[in-house]
């Protein structure tokens, strides 16, 4: 009974979209006119013959793992350090959050100039200490996926660092507060107790940092756009061009099922794995 | 008990998948005759009053759905509220959207049959979506009955014309050159090249004295093809390219590997800013304003630009390239476009706030809600924009080619794009872009 | 004493390594408080982005607040969310104490299934919303804005709230059934307080992607007087050409209402569930 609303609205904002993209994604379609049954012919071609596909696959996959390690680590240390007692917590919390609460597209302009070559910071910064190193930074291929990584970690690690946060307010304050004073003591600790203890936020942290991974959408389609030549394309910009730019609705939907069947499969093992052992 | 409750909502929630399919359908779809849902929903707070509204008869007002930008939109606001008061019978209801996201909901709207009455699109093959797949009206007959080859002038008309039909209304018609800090050309005792070489020599001296010659920005690949769509006239002539922009000619040609690889040669020289491969286009007058670029290749609005800019107009000066020939420069066409379905008593309605919308007082009034000058016969030139009359003398001594991300269809335009970024970046050589291009334009037209 | 001095020095490590990351952070905030101070001239004038100018140009704000209608903008998103938030962490809640604390089958099967909603791309699903809510009236209407939002925010809420609903005591149940508790007073009186940092958290996650949210808002609401923020943002960003200080202030201006929400409820950390579990 107590799941009856929540399943009504959910089937209808959620459940109708994917049957219908499941039903489109096995077509050719341009959006309007004739719909042609392909059955799996649009997968097929995705993975058997479209290169762009298998880039942003990969560079998917790229940015999943980055995030897992990457992310989760950085957003699990700051929350430790910021739910340590001291003066100006509250500040340095607001301060790591603040990034969060901008507008996506503001987020994209403030690193278009941060990573601009000739006017933007980076560069600024090395020759003001003295570094006669030069990066184009998101236009060169082998930089631009990590350059819009970081500006990823910037905005949005104060997601993850409020839901640790709110975990960590689960442990009991003493256990804290030792893991923070003893010295060596305190990291053996920290793996031992803390995050032990924090089980229950990790299902929740890596599930969201791991499904919003795979959807990245804005920060890359406000810096590069896919580009330079594909180099940062991932499945949500390559979905949102073939269904938006090329009109292939049919292909740009399989996409979109591929994404969430990614999703799928990361995700279910791991949640019911974890929802098991109880 | 539960289980009867579960089978309720399935079956609820199959019969409205179901007719969520059936609206998408497309061709099966059954679309009344009364067009966009929309002009429902549009006011669809005010509760069920509106329904009758829609049916309430001739005493009503027609109420008219337009899709356009929302860049000055205030002046657009203004002209719409003043268009509502000033008569009865209309009611214009006006959407505005920025420039991407106004394709995205057009799309939206087509997949989902809920196209508004007109909407504002480019000609080319962004316009040419709708045309091709039977969403907008074919407007020749109109302006046969209208006389509208008295009122738009022919460059812009024929821009909205595919295989001979007609199919918007033009609203603005633009043309690309060259524009230039006179100060900086001054002070490197640099002239307005007339020949390649001699435009080559001012990138050159440009280049030597610190200053970036030229602004682009490659991000979404049509700032840096207006360069390289130069460079493919100066190689191939106006009558190879006019051939390779209809798909007569292959663009694995001679003349675009030249092209290609002359563009190669500005990048490794350094002709364009670092790091332009992922700038915004939007900003590339940022430099030209700065100082730190000389030349940018931008649309009549540069004067428009530095007066909302607030930048001096006198310092800027516009040439055509010398590419050879007649030193043709691109141009494109924007429209209002029709939905398929509108009523005769809708089509007047819109079309009078049309005119309405671009008459010469209105343009006067707010100069900043269009694109200048109109594609009409007598458009006047707003003051203080004392280039767009010399440009539009340019286009039309040295003539116009069709600009070319309206020329390929997106997934071409985006193999050229992407083929940009990947010389710049020594991905890719010439030759092997020019082979990916034309590659790309078989497998367009075998679809 | 050797004990105190190690103390202190660890928190002065602390400090140090909070006051680098700190300007680490706040550097690119600054390029848009500074742009949003400059004038135009001064902002093609070739100075830094990161420069302040000699002139500070308020008038960006004030432009962006009467010219660029963000103060409608605002009160929209503002109704939007206020609604959205406490209905739909209304609905998540339910739905989450269903799960840990009822004894339905299959739990973490419908878990799942609740879950695949975080995983849609919202892209797709515009067209399908698009035609039901033509089909019902609901463009341009909030409610219809309202309920998708939640569809979209139920996943996310069921995740946050049944994670930390299951870190709480068993027991409890039992002391609560002895009592005399049904499951609704189990629900309201004794697992919604205890999950008031998770509740917080959720508060604050949900307001702010309600508040941004773009893609949605662009299709369901195209009547200018009814936009949300992102979306009235957005027609700062000009055909040929962008105004950055105007936007860069307008983008500012935004800002304070997730702000104010944030520090509202950002305390609830502190406080410790342990401290309500004894209680």
């Amino acid at each position: 009974m107590f799941l009856v609303p929540a399943f009504v609205i959910y089937v209808a904002v959620i459940v109708i979209p994917i049957l219908y993209s499941l039903f489109i994604s096995m077509h050719d379609w341009n959006g309007v006119g004739e719909m042609k049954f392909l059955g799996l012919g649009n997968y097929i071609q995705l993975f058997t013959a479209d290169e762009v596909f298998q880039k942003s696959l990969v560079n998917t996959i790229i940015w999943v793992l980055l995030t897992i390690v990457v992310t989760t680590s950085i957003s699990l240390l700051f929350a430790v350090m910021l739910n340590k007692k001291f003066a100006g917590r509250t500040l340095f919390r607001g301060l790591l959050y603040f990034p969060c609460v901008i507008a996506p597209i503001a987020v994209s302009i403030i690193w278009r100039w941060m990573y601009d070559p000739n006017i933007g910071f980076f560069n600024w910064f090395f020759d003001a200490i003295g570094l006669s190193y030069r990066q184009t930074w998101i236009s060169d291929p082998k930089v631009s996926l990590y350059a819009l990584f970081v500006a990823a970690i910037w905005q949005m690690i104060g997601q993850p660092m409020i839901l640790f946060l709110a975990g960590l307010q689960t442990i009991p304050g003493e256990i804290q507060e030792a893991a923070f004073i003893d010295g060596a003591n305190s990291i053996q600790q920290f793996f031992r107790i803390t995050i032990p203890m924090l089980k229950e936020t990790f299902v929740m942290v890596l599930a969201t940092l791991i499904v919003n991974a795979i959807n990245v959408y804005d920060i890359i389609c406000g810096l590069t756009n896919g580009g330079p030549n594909n180099a940062t394309q991932v499945l949500s910009t390559y979905m949102y061009t073939q269904t938006f730019q090329y009109n292939h609705v049919g292909t740009g939907t399989a996409v979109a099922c591929v994404m969430l069947l990614i999703s799928l499969v990361v995700i279910v093992p791991y949640v019911s794995f974890s929802a098991r052992d109880e | 008990m539960k289980g009867k409750k579960l089978a309720a909502l399935l079956l609820a929630v199959t019969t409205l998948a179901g007719s969520v399919l059936a609206g998408c359908g497309g061709e099966d779809a059954p679309r009344t005759p009364d067009t966009p849902a929309s002009t429902e929903g549009s006011e669809g707070s005010e509760g069920s009053g509106d329904s009758q509204e829609e049916k309430g008869g001739s005493g009503e007002k027609v109420q008219v759905n337009v899709w356009f930008g929302s860049d000055a939109m205030s002046s657009k606001e203004a002209i719409v509220e003043a268009f509502n008061q000033e008569q009865d019978g209309i009611e214009v209801i006006a959407s505005y959207y920025d420039t991407d996201g106004l394709k995205d909901a057009l799309k939206v709207a087509a997949s989902s049959n809920t196209l508004p009455d007109t909407w504002r699109t480019y000609g080319g093959s962004l316009g040419g979506y709708f045309v091709d797949n039977g969403l907008c009206k074919d407007m020749t007959d109109y302006a046969a009955e209208h006389g509208w080859d008295q009122i738009f002038t022919p460059g812009p008309t024929e821009l909205c014309t595919y295989d001979g039909k007609l199919y918007g209304y033009p609203c603005s018609y633009n043309v690309i050159t060259m524009w230039y800090r006179k100060d900086i050309f001054e002070q490197n005792n640099l002239e307005v090249p007339t020949t390649f070489e001699e435009f080559e020599q001012v990138c050159a001296t440009l280049k030597e004295k610190g200053i970036t010659p030229i602004s682009t920005a490659g991000l979404n690949g049509w700032h840096v093809m207006r360069l390289v769509e130069l460079l493919i006239e100066h190689y191939a002539g106006a009558e190879l390219h006019d051939s390779l922009n209809n798909f007569e000619a292959s663009w694995d040609c001679d003349a675009v590997v030249q092209a290609l690889a002359k563009y190669k040669e500005f990048c490794d020289k350094g002709y364009f800013p670092d790091g332009f491969v992922t700038a915004d286009p939007d900003n590339t007058n940022m430099a030209v304003f700065a100082g730190t670029a000389a030349m940018d290749i931008d649309g009549q609005w540069f004067d428009s630009n530095c007066v909302t800019n607030e930048q001096d107009t006198s310092l800027f000066g516009a040439f055509s390239l010398p590419t050879g020939g007649t030193n043709r420069v691109s141009a494109f066409a924007e429209m209002f476009q029709f939905s398929k379905d509108i009523t005769p008593e809708k089509l007047d309605a819109t079309i009078a706030f049309l005119d309405y919308y671009l008459s010469d007082e209105n343009v006067e009034k707010y100069p900043d809600g269009y694109n200048l000058p109109l594609p009409k016969y007598g458009a006047s030139v707003p003051e203080g924009q004392p280039h767009v009359e010399e440009v539009f003398n340019m286009s039309n001594e040295n003539g116009t080619f069709a600009i070319a991300d309206q020329v390929l269809p997106a997934e071409v335009a985006d193999v050229l794009f992407n083929a940009q970024a990947a010389i710049a970046n020594d991905e890719m050589t010439p030759e092997e872009a020019a082979k990916a291009i034309q590659a790309g334009i078989e497998a367009h037209t075998e679809e | 004493m050797s004990g105190k001095t190690k103390k202190y020095g660890k928190k002065a490590v602390l400090y140090l390594i909070l006051i680098l990351i700190g300007i680490i952070w706040i550097v690119p905030v600054l390029a848009v408080v500074a742009t949003s101070l400059k004038s135009k001239q001064d902002f093609f004038s070739g100075l830094s982005l990161f420069e302040l100018p000699d002139q500070i140009a308020w008038s960006n704000f004030v432009n962006a607040m009467t010219k660029g209608r963000l103060f409608m903008y605002m009160k929209n998103d503002l109704l939007v969310s206020v609604i959205k938030v406490p209905l739909g962490i209304f609905v998540e809640s339910l739905a989450a104490f269903a799960l840990t604390r009822t004894n339905i089958r299959h739990k973490t099967g419908i878990f799942i299934f609740f879950l695949i909603g975080m995983m849609l791309p919202m892209q797709v699903a515009l067209v399908p919303i698009n035609v039901i809510f033509n089909k019902i009236n609901w463009i341009n209407t909030f409610h219809g804005l309202i309920f998708v939002y939640i569809g979209f925010g139920i996943s996310i809420g069921i995740l946050i709230l049944r994670g930390f609903m299951r870190g709480i005591p068993r027991e409890l149940d039992e002391a609560a059934r002895i009592d005399g508790c049904t499951k609704w007073q189990l629900y309201y009186k004794i697992i919604m307080p205890i999950t008031k940092p998770a509740v917080a958290t959720l508060i604050i996650t949900d307001f702010l992607s309600t508040w941004n949210e773009y893609l949605l808002a662009s299709v369901i609401i195209n009547d200018t007087y009814k936009k949300t923020v992102p979306v009235g943002l957005m027609t700062f960003v000009g055909e040929h050409g962008t105004d950055y200080g105007y936007l860069c202030a307008g983008v500012l201006i935004c800002v304070i209402p997730v702000l104010i929400v944030y520090l509202v409820f950002q305390r609830y950390f502190v406080e410790g569930i342990s401290g309500a579990v004894k209680s």
